[in-house]
């Protein structure tokens, strides 16, 4: 059955269900309360969904039937041109080269980072000219930022 | 396509481009390639890095090796959720906001605070938001920030206030590693809009958070906590000590490390900060038939709604890192969120006994602790022959500790890996072969 798409993941908790088996103790199992104060401890635990993995795949996929996307068709804007990216990207990006690797990882040990990134900045500069480019903001706007500053 | 559109030429698009401001010649990037030789340069330089797969590693301070199930990359990649636009058009966004929605609620719940936005960049900006918000709700100019507070969020937090005028005070923390409270009382003045605490803090101890915010709350200036989610299955939330807004960095909840990559952060605060909050707020709605339905909402704490009254530059999330973040966070549960702090709880403590090396730190941790190593460099030397990355050298950040090292404990590493570092630590010591 299709479940009702107008419930939340909270909605659909059901108390003793679970998706997540923790890995097999291997350590002491020393009381909580000899490790962390009182004043430290939570009480009583979040109330995250107790849902089961199926119907965690069930909500989401039936949520992004909700969305209309690129894939799908296009979108006819100016400010934020909605382009084509690739799928390669994807599969690039998820590259445990890429996908595992520790931003404080030893430098010495991220030599194919820095250098990609070295390359995008080359290449950004001699598209336009610019003495440098940097790569430390999320978006445009915040890029403006340090700039004002 | 020229003709379909009534255009002679490409030229003619840009004719109305003054001709002092033209490029006046061809963009200098290589020529395209074949997708498969694309594939092979960028795999290539994959390969020169030491990542998570091929190292046992320590390393922590702010982002964390921990296992992403299976689960949140089929449904992050699924096409409607990876490449549609910002819902600005809810009649074709209902299923991005309603993940927004529920990951706004998700984040309440963790952090016990009833507000929440639907993320923003990451954890350093979300801590440099709180001080603009502080100074928006109070006028004053002074920030408090502990040095328990991690380095990258406190230097985003000085770019930020320099830019609005506000001098940002450092606190020390004690001979325990945990924050002054006497010297954070004594440096609170009326002048103070906001006080920043990190739970647990960047050498890993838990905070008294309690009476931390007390001290600050006496002054009236907001107090901000910095927060570690996944220790919050076993730490009180922020919300019931006293905290008015809790921040922190999402990476630890469904996304990769990504060399520092996309992931996010989240903002949860007080219900009189409602309309001061930076970034977007998915609300609940009925539609024109009385269905349930979600909107971006109060939008005029925006930038492109009211530009000079706006509460931050931010005019976006980040939604998919978000979307993980929900997964992950449905994924573990409300048991399962709480098993994973215990257990990152005990392997810490296991490991801090195991390595037996002098605490900097020796109160309470959750999962990540401080330690001096008399020779840091022979450490590493051992460690990197045995492919394991012992942890974060603090000397950099914290001259105090020039012989310190950060060690962080994830679900991922086993006792036989702390084993094993233990074992690389006692060899190093005595400078022998492990």
């Amino acid at each position: 059955m299709t479940p009702d798409p107008s419930a939340t993941i909270f909605e659909r908790s059901r108390e003793g269900r679970r998706a997540f088996v923790p890995p097999a103790p291997d350590v002491p199992e020393v009381p909580i309360d000899e490790l962390l104060p009182a004043s430290a401890r939570r009480g009583r635990p979040a109330e995250l969904p107790e849902v089961s993995e199926p119907e965690i795949v069930r909500h989401y996929n039936t949520l992004s039937k909700m969305n209309f996307d690129l894939d799908t068709g296009f979108y006819p804007l100016g400010s934020c041109t909605m382009k084509h990216n690739p799928k390669l990207h994807e599969r690039l990006a998820a590259l445990p080269g890429h996908a595992r690797l520790h931003p404080l990882q030893d430098p010495a040990y991220a030599q194919g980072a820095l250098e990609l990134m070295w390359l995008l900045e080359r290449a950004l500069w001699r598209s336009r000219g610019c003495p440098m480019s940097r790569f430390s903001q999320a978006r445009a706007r915040t890029a403006s930022w340090p700039a004002c500053c | 396509m020229l003709d379909a559109i009534g255009v002679g030429s490409l030229e003619d698009l840009f004719a109305e481009i003054p001709e002092g401001v033209r490029l006046g010649r061809e963009l200098d990037l290589p020529e395209g390639r074949a997708e498969q030789e694309v594939y092979e340069e960028l795999a290539s330089l994959a390969a020169r890095n030491g990542h998570c797969d091929d190292e046992v590693s320590f390393l922590g301070a702010g982002m964390y090796d921990h296992y992403v199930p299976a689960l949140v990359d089929s449904i992050v990649q699924r096409s409607e959720f990876l490449t549609p636009y910002t819902p600005y058009q809810p009649e074709i966004s209902q299923g991005g906001l309603q993940v927004m929605f529920e990951f706004q609620t998700a984040i309440s719940e963790l952090t016990g605070l009833p507000i929440s936005n639907a993320s923003v960049y990451e954890g350093p900006s979300a801590v440099a938001a709180a001080g603009y918000l502080a100074k928006l709700e109070t006028g004053r100019t002074k920030l408090v920030a502990s040095r328990g507070v991690h380095p990258h969020s406190r230097a985003a937090l000085r770019t930020h206030a320099a830019g609005y005028r506000m001098a940002v005070e450092e606190v020390p923390l004690t001979a325990e590693g945990a924050t002054d409270a006497a010297a954070l009382a004594s440096e609170i003045d009326d002048d103070t809009a906001a006080v920043f605490l990190q739970q647990p803090n960047f050498l890993g101890t838990v905070e008294e958070l309690g009476e931390l915010a007390e001290a600050a709350g006496g002054k009236g200036a907001l107090v901000v906590c910095a927060a570690d989610p996944l220790p919050l299955g076993v730490l009180k939330p922020p919300g019931e000590q006293g905290v008015d807004i809790c921040v922190g960095e999402g990476q630890t909840l469904g996304n990769r490390l990504d060399f520092g990559g996309p992931s996010f952060g989240f903002f949860a605060a007080q219900e009189r900060f409602i309309r001061k909050l930076p970034g977007r707020i998915a609300g609940e709605t009925r539609d024109v038939d009385g269905k349930r339905g979600f909107v971006l909402t109060l939008q005029t704490r925006e930038q492109h709604i009211r530009r000079e009254k706006a509460t931050h530059n931010i005019c976006t999330s980040q939604a998919l890192n978000a979307l993980a973040g929900v997964i992950y966070l449905s994924w573990l549960g409300k048991r399962g969120l709480v098993e994973i702090a215990e257990l990152m709880l005990r392997r810490t403590h296991y490991a801090r006994q195991a390595l037996g090396l002098e605490a900097i730190n020796p109160g309470p941790v959750v999962r990540e602790f401080a330690v001096r190593v008399p020779d840091l460099d022979a450490l590493f030397e051992r460690a990197r022959a045995e492919q394991i990355n012992p942890g974060y050298r603090l000397g950099s950040d914290y001259p105090e500790y020039e012989d310190g090292l950060l060690i962080a404990i994830t679900e991922r590493r086993t006792r036989a890996d702390i084993d094993r570092l233990a074992t690389v630590a006692a060899a190093a010591r005595e400078g022998v072969a492990a």
